[in-house]
C-alpha cells in the first residue's frame, strides 16, 4: 500500500511539474530561422539520448488519466528501447526492422514492416524525439515561446498523420535546444502527454540495449 | 496447500466468471499482446462498461489509439480506427473476440432457459450463442466456444480478484486460426 502511494504521489509531482510547463504564457517567436537553425543544430549533434519518461494518457471515456513512466534510450540511426517501470514492468524495443517486446513472461518479436501502422507512429516519435520535424512537409507550424521553452505546435498536413492527430505539440528547452516533452492530441480531444527528465545525451549506450533475450 | 489455493481460487471464479467486464462505470485496464494473422500489435486496452454499452480503446504503449469500438447488444460498431488496420478480415475477427469477451453472458439467469445438451458432461451450463449455432461452455474460469463439437475458440480468465470480476490474465486461442489475444491488468481498475 505504500509502494502504491509512493507511486502516485512520485506520478502526481512528474505530472504537476508537466501541467507547470504547458501552463506557461507562450508569444510567437520572432526569429522563427534563428530558432530553426538551432534546433536544428542540436538535433543533427544527437547522436544518442538516455532519459527517464513520464506519460500520461487522457481518454474522455475516463475521469482519471493513465499514468506510466520509465527508462527510455535512442541511438542513431533509429534505434529505440522504451523500458515502462510503473505501473507494469514492459520493454519495448525497436531496431533493426525489429519491433522486440517483453513482458513479465517472454519477448515477442515482430517484424516491422509488416506492421505498417507500429512502423509509421515509430517513424514519428523517433523524429520528434529527435525535434527533426522542421523541415517537414507533414505539418504546419507555428513557433511560440515562454521564458524557459519553444514551443512548435503542429498540425498535420499528410493524409495519414491528419487521421491520427489533430495537431501534435513539441515542446523544446531553450537553453539545450532539445525537446522536453511533446503531447499528442487525437482529432477526438484524447491526448498523450510524454515528458523527459534526466536527459543525457551523447552518452554510450551499450548495443544490448536494443537486443531483447 | 498450494492444491488447496488453487481449488479456492477456481471455485471463487466459478460463481463469478459471468460478471466480468460488468461493472458499471468501470474502467479495466489491460497490456494486450494482439496476433491476428499478420496483424502483431502490442499495447493498453482500455473497457468501460456503460449503462448498456462497452467502450473498447486500445492505443500503443505510447499513447497513439489504434482502435475504438462500442459494442451494445452484440452489435460492434467503429468509432476510429486508425488507417493502417481497416483490414475487413482483421476488423471482423477482432470485433468477433471482443464481443465474446465483454458480454461473456453477463447475467448467468438470464441465460439458463437457453441452455442445451451437448456431450461435454461437466459443463457449469450450456447456451446459445444468441442465436448462433455456437455452443458456449463454461466451466471454471475457461469459456470455450464449441461448432460442431469442436472447440474453436477459448477464452481463459487466469487468476480472479477476491470477489471474482477483475481478472489478471486472460487468454483468447483460436484452435484453427493465427489467433491470438493476452490480455495482462496494466493498472488497478478505475472507478469512474
Amino acid at each position: 500500500m505504500r509502494k502504491i502511494i509512493f507511486v502516485l504521489n512520485s506520478v502526481l509531482l512528474i505530472w504537476s511539474l508537466g501541467a507547470s510547463v504547458q501552463a506557461q504564457t507562450y508569444t510567437p517567436v520572432k526569429d522563427i530561422e534563428a530558432v530553426k537553425q538551432k534546433i536544428a543544430t542540436a538535433s543533427k549533434n544527437m547522436n544518442s539520448m538516455q532519459s527517464n519518461f513520464s506519460q500520461e494518457k487522457y481518454m474522455s471515456v475516463m475521469s482519471q488519466k493513465i499514468q506510466s513512466k520509465g527508462l527510455f534510450y535512442f541511438k542513431k540511426n533509429n534505434q529505440v528501447r522504451w523500458e515502462y517501470t510503473e505501473p507494469y514492468k514492459y520493454i519495448i524495443v525497436l531496431a533493426g526492422g525489429k519491433i522486440q517486446i517483453k513482458d513479465e513472461k517472454k519477448v515477442s518479436e515482430y517484424d516491422m514492416n509488416a506492421n505498417k501502422a507500429f512502423k509509421q507512429i515509430n517513424d514519428m516519435m523517433i523524429q520528434l524525439v529527435q525535434g527533426n520535424v522542421l523541415n517537414s512537409t507533414s505539418y504546419i507550424i507555428k513557433y511560440s515561446e515562454s521564458s524557459t521553452n519553444y514551443l512548435l505546435d503542429m498540425t498535420p498536413t499528410d493524409k495519414k498523420l491528419k487521421s491520427m492527430f489533430k495537431n501534435i505539440q513539441l515542446y523544446f528547452d531553450k537553453n539545450t535546444y532539445e525537446v522536453s516533452s511533446f503531447k499528442m492530441i487525437e482529432n477526438n480531444g484524447d491526448y498523450t502527454l510524454i515528458k523527459f527528465s534526466n536527459k543525457k545525451q551523447n552518452v554510450a549506450i551499450d548495443a544490448s540495449k536494443f537486443v531483447l533475450k | 496447500m498450494f492444491l488447496f489455493f488453487i481449488a479456492f481460487q477456481v471455485s471463487k471464479a466459478q460463481d463469478s466468471i459471468v460478471s466480468f467486464f460488468n461493472e458499471r462505470d468501470t474502467v479495466y485496464l489491460y497490456h494486450t499482446l494482439l496476433d491476428v494473422y499478420t496483424f502483431h500489435f502490442s499495447g493498453v486496452m482500455a473497457i468501460k462498461k456503460l449503462e448498456t454499452q462497452h467502450r473498447i480503446i486500445f492505443s500503443t504503449e505510447t499513447g497513439a489509439t489504434l482502435f475504438d469500438f462500442t459494442i451494445e447488444k452484440n452489435k460492434c460498431k467503429t468509432n476510429y480506427i486508425m488507417k493502417e488496420m481497416e483490414n475487413p478480415i482483421f476488423v471482423k475477427l477482432i470485433k468477433t473476440d471482443l464481443l465474446d469477451l465483454v458480454q461473456s453472458y453477463l447475467e448467468k439467469k438470464n441465460y439458463t432457459d437457453k441452455v442445451k445438451v451437448s456431450n461435454y458432461s461437466n459443463s457449469n451450463f450450456r447456451l446459445d450463442n444468441n442465436g448462433n449455432q455456437n455452443i458456449v461452455y463454461i466451466s471454471g474460469c475457461t469459456i470455450d466456444f464449441i461448432n460442431n463439437k469442436n472447440i474453436y475458440k477459448t477464452i481463459s480468465h487466469i487468476k480472479s480478484d477476491e470477489n471474482g470480476i477483475v481478472s489478471y490474465v486472460i487468454n483468447i486461442i483460436h484452435n484453427n486460426l493465427p489467433i491470438k489475444i493476452e490480455l495482462s491488468k496494466f493498472y488497478n481498475t478505475i472507478e469512474e
